[in-house]
C-alpha cells in the first residue's frame, strides 16, 4: 500500500510539474493548459498508454485533468469497437460523468450555502 | 534616463519567478492532492462494493466536495497562489473555478449569473476533451477498419 | 505536529499489515489438492507476482493475483496471460483471474471462512460480476 501511495504522489506531482512548465516557460493562461493537458490524456489513451499509467500510479493518473480526456476517449473507444461510427458519440460520457456532474451540483450546493468574500457586508 | 536605462532598472528591480522554485511548489502540492486522492480510493475499495477500476467515481466526486469547502471558506485562493499548477492540474482546479464562478455570480441571479458563468475555465477543458476524444477515437476506429491497428 | 505526522504514517503502515506473509494461500479444507498444486506450480516463479491467492469449487475457481508495484504498469497483460494459462490447467471450471486489489480483499476474506460449495460458488459469481462492472 505505501508504494502505491509514494507513487501516486510521485507521479501526479510531475504532471503538475508539467503544468507548471507550460505556464512558466511556455507562458499560457491555466485556461489553455489544462486544455493541452486535457487533449494529452485523450491523445495518450488513443496510443492505449493511459490506462496502464492509471494501473502503474493509481490516483496520481486518476486525479490530474488528463484523466478527464482519457475516460471520454476511453468511452468512446469502447463503444465503436462495439457499435461502429455511431459508438463514437455514444460512447464518450458513459463513463466519465462523475467529474462534470459533481462540479456542477457541488458548485450549485456552493453557490446556495456561501458568500462571496468580494461583497461589502 | 532613456527608455533603454528604464527597461534595464526595472528588469533588474522586479522580483524574478524562479521556475524551479515553482515547479517544486506544483510537484509538492500536486503529489500530497493525488495521495489524498490515493487515500480515498483505498477507503472506497476497503468499506464499499468498489473495485479499482469504479473506485475513480467517488473518489473524483469526493475530491470536488473537498474542493467546495475548501472554496467555500476562501482557503483555496491562498492554496492556489502557493501551488500554481500543482493546484489547478488537478481535478481541484476544474472544481474550484466551477465552484467559485457560481458563488461568485449568485448575485446576479441564479439562471443567468450562476448558470450563465458556471463554464468559463471549464469549457474549455469539456469542449477540448470532447473533440479531442472525438477525433482520437474516429482515427483508431478508421485504423482499425482499414486493418493497421488493433483495439 | 510532525510526531503526529509520524503517529499517522505509523498508523498507517501497521494498518496495511494485515498478517497475510505467506505467498500462497487457498480453501482451507483438503478439496482440490493436485488442482490447486497445479495452480501454485503456474505462478510460483513468475518475477511478477507478490501473492496469489486461490480459491476452488467443483465448478469454479477464483484466482486472486497481487502484482508487485514495478510491474503494475503491464497488470492487464499478464492477467490475460495468466487467466489463459490458469483456464487450460483448470478446464472444466469457469475461473476467475483477476489482479484488481477489491478481488483479492474479498478473496482473502473468503479463504479466513469456512463456508460450502454452494456458498463459495455464489460468491464467486458475485465477485465476477463485480470485476466486470464498468462505472
Amino acid at each position: 500500500m505505501l508504494s502505491s501511495l509514494i507513487m501516486a504522489f510521485i507521479v501526479g506531482g510531475l504532471i503538475c510539474v508539467i503544468g507548471q512548465l507550460l505556464m512558466d516557460i511556455g507562458k499560457l493562461t491555466p485556461a489553455h493548459t489544462l486544455t493541452i493537458l486535457v487533449v494529452a490524456g485523450a491523445i495518450l489513451d488513443g496510443f492505449n498508454l493511459y490506462e496502464p499509467l492509471i494501473d502503474f500510479a493509481g490516483a496520481g493518473a486518476t486525479i490530474p485533468i488528463t484523466s478527464f480526456g482519457n475516460s471520454l476517449t476511453h468511452g468512446a473507444i469502447a463503444e465503436a469497437e462495439k457499435h461502429g461510427w455511431i459508438g463514437v458519440l455514444t460512447g464518450m460520457f458513459e463513463v466519465t460523468s462523475s467529474g462534470i456532474s459533481a462540479a456542477i451540483l457541488f458548485g450549485m450546493i456552493g453557490a446556495l450555502i456561501f458568500h462571496s468574500k468580494g461583497q461589502h457586508p | 534616463m532613456d527608455a533603454k536605462q528604464y527597461d534595464h532598472l526595472q528588469q533588474s528591480l522586479s522580483p524574478k519567478p524562479s521556475i524551479l522554485k515553482n515547479c517544486l511548489k506544483a510537484f509538492l502540492v500536486g503529489g500530497i492532492i493525488c495521495t489524498i486522492g490515493q487515500l480515498i480510493t483505498f477507503f472506497y475499495i476497503t468499506y464499499f462494493n468498489f473495485t479499482e477500476k469504479t473506485a475513480g467515481n467517488p473518489t473524483v466526486a469526493t475530491i470536488i466536495f473537498l474542493t467546495m469547502l475548501l472554496t467555500g471558506f476562501g482557503v483555496y485562493k491562498k492554496i492556489g497562489q502557493f501551488a500554481g499548477a500543482g493546484s489547478a492540474v488537478p481535478v481541484t482546479g476544474f472544481g474550484n473555478s466551477v465552484i467559485s464562478a457560481a458563488i461568485e455570480h449568485k448575485t446576479e441571479g441564479f439562471v443567468l449569473g450562476v448558470g450563465g458563468n458556471i463554464f468559463k475555465l471549464a469549457g474549455s477543458v469539456i469542449v477540448f476533451g470532447v473533440t479531442a476524444a472525438f477525433v482520437v477515437a474516429l482515427v483508431k476506429l478508421i485504423l482499425v477498419t482499414m486493418g493497421v491497428a488493433n483495439w | 505536529m510532525k510526531k503526529g505526522l509520524l503517529l499517522l504514517v505509523t498508523l498507517i503502515l501497521v494498518g496495511c499489515n494485515n498478517g497475510q506473509t505467506s505467498f500462497f494461500t487457498t480453501n482451507k479444507d483438503s478439496s482440490h489438492k493436485d488442482q490447486r498444486q497445479e495452480i501454485e506450480q503456474i505462478v510460483k516463479d513468475d518475477q511478477h507476482i507478490k501473492r496469489v491467492t486461490a480459491l476452488l469449487t467443483d465448478n469454479a475457481a477464483i484466482v486472486g493475483i497481487e502484482v508487485k508495484p514495478f510491474s503494475k504498469w503491464k497488470k492487464r497483460q499478464y492477467e490475460k496471460e495468466w487467466q489463459k494459462e490458469i483456464e487450460k490447467a483448470l478446464p472444466q471450471k469457469d475461473v476467475l483471474v483477476s489482479t484488481d486489489l477489491k478481488i483479492m480483499i474479498e478473496t482473502d476474506k473468503l479463504a479466513k471462512k469456512q463456508m460450502g460449495e454452494k456458498e463459495l460458488d455464489k460468491k464467486i459469481k458475485e465477485l465476477k460480476e463485480l470485476s466486470e462492472e464498468e462505472t
